[in-house]
């Protein structure tokens, strides 16, 4: 951990940047970060207020929530800092999303008004002389615009109405339990509402089937302050109560009540292993919070996993459920949640619940069973996943979700596709894994002929030629008069048609004309309405087509993290030279990308999936992205490709060979390799300082 | 509206004004959203076209700054939300009553003329559009180029009026191959330029040259030279490339006065260089008589006769006024270093010294001055200006550097004399200093882009 501040800053500039999406373990890392750092608040607060005002409004939310964790978790000196600009951050970021974030915005808000839920301080999260203006100006806003909807969100509701409230700001499965408030007693414990472990983060497929890191792989990451792995299991609320450093009084009441709950359904349902195992872990943790002389990040750690049992066993208590049997409660998902989620992740997720831990790693091959029954799942499923994929909802997510989504299809179809596809031909490459993914159902057919049925069926009905009965009869003489110079234009006299030609083109309607641009061309594509034919050659056209929705959809996340940035023009030369290539990306990092390929085609940088049990860690060091299990076809093996071991840590080949050139100081440029025919991009590459990834701070 | 800290943001978008507007066939819903506030429109069923570009069934499409129209050839309903200031649905008898049905007409004509000459591996039709201004020509030129695109044709589109950009900043004549479907959001209506990342739509690649005046005639010269530049590079595309040979070149012309006064003889060079067979103009008889006389007894180039074909002004076509044009010039600048609500760039800000810069000025026209640009010294006046990268080396002459293609434009955020360092925003980021820069005198200053 640095101790210079600017780095500090640095680095978590980077952390912020890379944060696109509400994920819990990302925001609580954020926080725990923010707290040990607390001799360089400023300069993170800094940081993180300019993060938010800079932010693309579709990552504007996830950075509030940082900050909102961050007052809430660790409270001064922070809330000083972001108290001076909070105004501003709030109504900058406010005035720009779409309609949902704002309603997160004006639900975070309220919270802002109250203590911190749990906490022993009774002074609110921020002061009602910061909040005030805000609400103000917001109402103006509201009542100058919407008066229908003023009412919602009228201040000072009571205390008690405000509880399930709560659960809203964050995200679902964030740290709330979005489902109805009945499931919690209302009163007796604060961490009633802190949040399920595991919850399974809706739309996050790529991060449930995977299995946490089984224990032993653990150990590597004890040393390190955040604990990351652990941090991820955490409910990103579930350190609210603790508003400045973690108290060993408070932490062991809260277990010392939890004993007296369990205590109560373990006499209820004597025979419940379950309850058993959690009651004795609890004795347990009581006694070690109490005899022992912990440092607060590992405090931290008890607490969430207090909070995690609180949630399961109140929960528990309250409903008598016979649920419990089974030795992990899996939170009962919500109707509601339950659509948005992928199928197996219910079934996955509950393994961080502390009685899991002595469970057994869930293992490749049952998780890949599990995502192949995904992709059986949401093909009977219908088409509302593949629907929502292309065009969220929001106009600011569709960059970002769709790339979230694509994650979980192709492994999914992988696991499906081998047995089939792995004889006849190679699965690797991009088009024919669409391919897979169309044949699953999970990816709009190719040729999606009962897509333009709904439009034709009332285009036929009111193009009857009566409509045009003046222009018939005349049409035919004026259509040899049109068709005439156009046969033998080269001997036309201009002047002598030029009459019969305006009437072909301004007197005559020809439905043919009509039908050429639009019937004859085919069935749109239903993300840009352009049309291919239904014949050999529009299918194959068009399944290029659709590759190539699919890869900028996948691209645009990647290239917002880096940050984009207008290219010159071509020169003349470039120009000239230059060929429309339909369904090309025009992309410099897709040319890096095909370029690093072809270079690790001359020797694919991969190490054979290792044993769970080898204790070989799973997540990149470096990026902190999970290794991807994929099919090798040609050595027949799982593999995770661009992986290099380096004694018995893995890392992905590229970030090892960028953190060492950079140490190194090698040029960075080097690795842009070819310059691509489009675009003088010799000064950019030449000056551009790329985006190094900096190893963040819990390493 | 003034709402503290709420700046500028369309409040009325939570409005819930959703409608539907149902059209019948040939039918146009034109509509008007002022910069600032968004519009939000579906099409439910049925099909519908903007400029040419067909718009997909349910997507969203958001509309912001225009003034555009919507039109069906097989009746649809839209769904809208959001506010405009004025729109209303133009209904026809027949489709013969919508001027729209000529521009397919005419589409047809030139897309036989296209199937012929690749068949015969010849250069496909070569179109200008001519006509007095604000008459709809640029929107008749997109119509077209879109509806080639759609049928798969390459065609090169030619921006001649550097009134307003076609793919770049007004100012500049461009020319570019479309041959992918054209994006009906896109600020300057044709398409948005390469970036270091993806685009939704794909984006189109213009070669660029940096005219700097509003009118042609200001500095007849140096249109005649762009132009001639402009044509060569065309030319030289369409023998080298053999899918945009057959598809022809759609040229965007200047204003030409209804008396045919002003405006005709720059045509005529246009004509002239691009080997042009085929004017459309827009607008009255009379503007047509003229030019059946002017053209009725030259051949192109290639030895084909000129066709003079008439297309009647649509009653859709809407003056733009001053304050709108402006407003949509700033928004192409906008777009240019910062992209769009699909995608957003981040531009660099450097601080130069002046000595680091090569700063060259459009010298006033004058017609015995043969210079016309003259080496400037940065200063207070450039502040908020764009001035153009050019593609050239600072040793070269000023005459070469004029006709150089563009590489790109900064934006002068300040400049302080006493330090003598200047600021600027440049959409990539490294040293500008070995490139010269051009101040031009069009587009104009209006706004702080970094305020």
């Amino acid at each position: 951990m640095s101790s210079d501040g600017d780095e500090v800053a640095e680095d978590y500039r980077l952390a912020l940047e890379d944060l696109s999406s509400n994920m819990r373990f990302e925001i609580s890392n954020l926080t725990v970060i923010a707290r040990e750092n607390t001799e360089h608040a400023l300069a993170i607060a800094e940081v993180l207020q300019q993060h938010i005002l800079k932010a693309p409004p579709n990552k504007k939310l996830p950075a509030l929530y940082v900050m909102d964790s961050i007052v809430k978790n660790v409270g001064t000196p922070y809330t000083l800092y972001f108290g001076r600009t909070l105004f501003k951050i709030f109504m900058e970021s406010y005035a720009v999303v779409d309609h949902g974030v704002r309603r997160k915005m004006e639900e975070m808000l309220k919270t802002w008004k109250d203590p911190v839920p749990g906490s022993m301080d009774t002074r609110p999260v921020f002061s009602h002389e910061l909040v005030r203006p805000i609400e103000n100006a917001l109402m103006k806003a509201r009542a100058a615009s919407m008066p229908q909807q003023a009412q919602s969100a009228i201040p000072g509701r009571p205390r008690s109405a405000m509880f399930p409230h709560r659960n809203t700001p964050t995200p679902p499965g964030m740290r709330g339990y979005p489902g109805p408030a009945g499931n919690f007693p209302p009163q007796p414990h604060p961490f009633a509402n802190g949040g399920h472990p595991g919850e399974p983060v809706a739309g996050y497929p790529g991060q449930q089937p995977a299995p946490y890191p089984p224990p032993s792989t653990l150990a590597p990451y004890n040393s390190t302050p955040a604990s990351f792995p652990q941090a991820a299991q955490g409910p990103y609320g579930s350190g609210l109560p603790l508003p400045s450093g973690i108290s060993v009084e408070t932490l062991s009441s809260d277990i010392q009540n939890l004993i007296v709950a369990m205590r109560a359904e373990f006499s209820q349902n004597p025979h419940d292993s379950g309850a058993q195992s959690r009651l004795k872990a609890l004795l347990d943790l009581q006694s070690v919070v109490q005899h022992s002389n912990l440092p607060p990040d590992q405090l931290e750690l008890i607490k969430n996993k207090v909070t995690e049992l609180a949630a399961v066993t109140i929960r528990a208590t309250l409903g008598h459920s016979s649920a419990n049997s089974t030795p992990i409660p899996a939170p009962a998902v919500p109707p509601a949640m339950a659509l948005s989620v992928h199928p197996p992740s219910t079934s996955v997720t509950p393994s961080p619940v502390p009685a899991a831990q002595s469970a057994v790693p869930v293992t490749l091959d049952s998780l890949l069973g599990k995502g192949a029954m995904a992709a059986l799942l949401s093909m009977q499923s219908s088409n509302s996943q593949q629907n929502t994929t292309p065009k969220p909802p929001f106009a600011g997510v569709p960059i970002r979700s769709p790339q979230m989504n694509h994650n979980e299809p192709p492994k999914a179809a992988a696991a499906l596709a081998p047995p089939p596809s792995m004889p006849a031909a190679p699965a690797s490459s991009a088009s024919s894994l669409l391919d897979q993914l169309r044949a699953a159902g999970m990816l709009p057919p190719a040729t999606p002929t009962n897509v333009p049925a709904p439009n034709q069926a009332p285009a036929v009905p009111v193009m009857p030629p009566s409509i045009f009965p003046s222009g018939l009869p005349a049409s035919i003489a004026s259509l040899l008069a049109a068709h005439k110079p156009d046969s033998g234009r080269s001997s036309a006299d201009s002047l002598a048609s030029s009459t019969g030609l305006d009437f072909a083109i301004k007197k005559q309607f020809r439905p043919e004309s009509i039908a050429a641009l639009y019937d004859d061309l085919g069935p749109p594509c239903t993300q840009c309405g352009r049309r291919f034919r239904t014949d050999e050659e529009g299918r194959r056209k068009k399944t290029a087509h659709m590759d190539w929705h699919f890869q900028v959809h996948q691209r645009s996340t990647e290239a917002e993290k880096r940050g984009t940035h207008r290219s010159w023009y071509v020169d003349q030369q470039d120009w000239l030279k230059a060929r429309e290539a339909v369904d090309a990306i025009h992309d410099v990092s897709s040319k890096e990308e095909s370029a690093q390929a072809s270079k690790d085609s001359e020797g694919p940088k991969y190490i054979l999936v290792p044993d769970p049990s080898s204790g070989i860690n799973n997540v990149c060091p470096i990026c902190q992205e999970r290794f991807e299990n994929k099919w090798l076809d040609t050595v027949q093996e799982w593999v995770w490709l661009d992986t290099i071991l380096v004694g018995n840590r893995a890392y992905h080949a590229s970030c090892r060979a960028e953190a060492t050139r950079d140490r190194e100081s090698t040029p960075v440029q080097s690795r842009r390799t070819p310059e691509p025919v489009l675009g003088k991009r010799k000064a950019e590459t030449g000056l551009a300082s790329p985006k190094i990834r900096v190893q963040k701070p819990f390493m | 509206m003034s709402i503290p800290g709420l700046g500028q943001i369309p409040v009325q978008a939570a409005v819930s004004s959703t409608r539907t507007i149902s059209l019948r066939p040939a039918w146009e819903w034109r509509f008007q959203v002022p910069a600032g506030s968004s519009l939000v429109l579906k099409v439910l069923a049925g099909t519908a076209e903007k400029d040419g570009v067909e718009l997909a069934l349910r997507n969203a499409y958001t509309f912001s700054g225009v003034r555009s129209k919507i039109l069906t050839w097989h009746g649809c309903e839209l769904e809208i939300e959001g506010r405009c200031d004025n729109d209303s649905v133009a209904e026809y008898l027949n489709p013969i009553a919508n001027p729209a049905t000529s521009h397919i007409n005419l589409h047809a004509r030139l897309s036989d003329m296209r199937v012929d000459a690749t068949r015969q591996r010849r250069e496909g039709p070569r179109v200008l559009i001519a006509g007095p201004p604000n008459s709809g020509k640029t929107t008749l030129a997109k119509t077209l180029t879109s509806y080639a695109t759609r049928q798969g044709y390459q065609v090169i589109t030619v921006n001649a009026n550097p009134r307003d950009g076609m793919l770049s900043l007004p100012g500049t004549l461009s020319a570019s191959v479309f041959a992918t479907v054209m994006d009906p959001e896109a600020v300057d209506g044709w398409g948005s330029t390469p970036t270091s990342g993806p685009s939704t739509v794909p984006v189109k690649l213009p070669m660029v040259f940096n005219y700097g005046w509003e009118s042609a005639e200001e500095d007849e010269d140096l249109y005649r030279e762009l132009i001639g530049r402009l044509a060569g590079a065309v030319s030289g595309r369409l023998s080298e490339d053999e899918e945009v040979r057959g598809s022809g070149v759609i040229v965007d012309g200047i204003g030409v006065s209804e008396d045919g006064q002003i405006g005709m003889e720059l045509t005529a060079h246009v004509v002239d260089e691009f080997s042009i067979n085929t004017v459309v103009v827009i607008g009255p008889a009379s503007l047509h008589k003229q030019f059946v006389n002017r053209f009725a007894s030259e051949k192109t180039s290639l030895g084909e006769p000129i066709q003079v074909i008439s297309i009647d002004e649509s009653d859709g076509v809407v003056k733009r006024d001053e304050a709108f044009s402006q407003h949509s010039r700033e928004a192409v600048i906008k777009e240019y270093f910062f992209g769009d609500a699909k995608r957003t760039l981040s531009p660099q800000i450097q601080q130069v010294d002046f000595d680091n810069l090569v700063i060259y000025k459009l010298a006033d026209y004058s017609p015995d001055e043969k210079q016309s640009l003259v080496l400037e010294e940065p200063s207070s006046l450039m502040q908020h200006w764009t001035l153009a990268v050019m593609n050239a080396s600072v040793r070269d002459s000023p005459d070469v550097i004029r006709a150089a293609n563009v590489m790109g434009f900064v934006y002068v955020a300040d400049v302080d004399e006493d330090r003598r360092k200047i600021k600027i925003l440049a959409p990539v980021s490294g040293r500008l200093g070995d490139k010269p820069l051009v101040w031009g005198k069009w587009p104009e200053p209006y706004i702080n882009l970094l305020g």
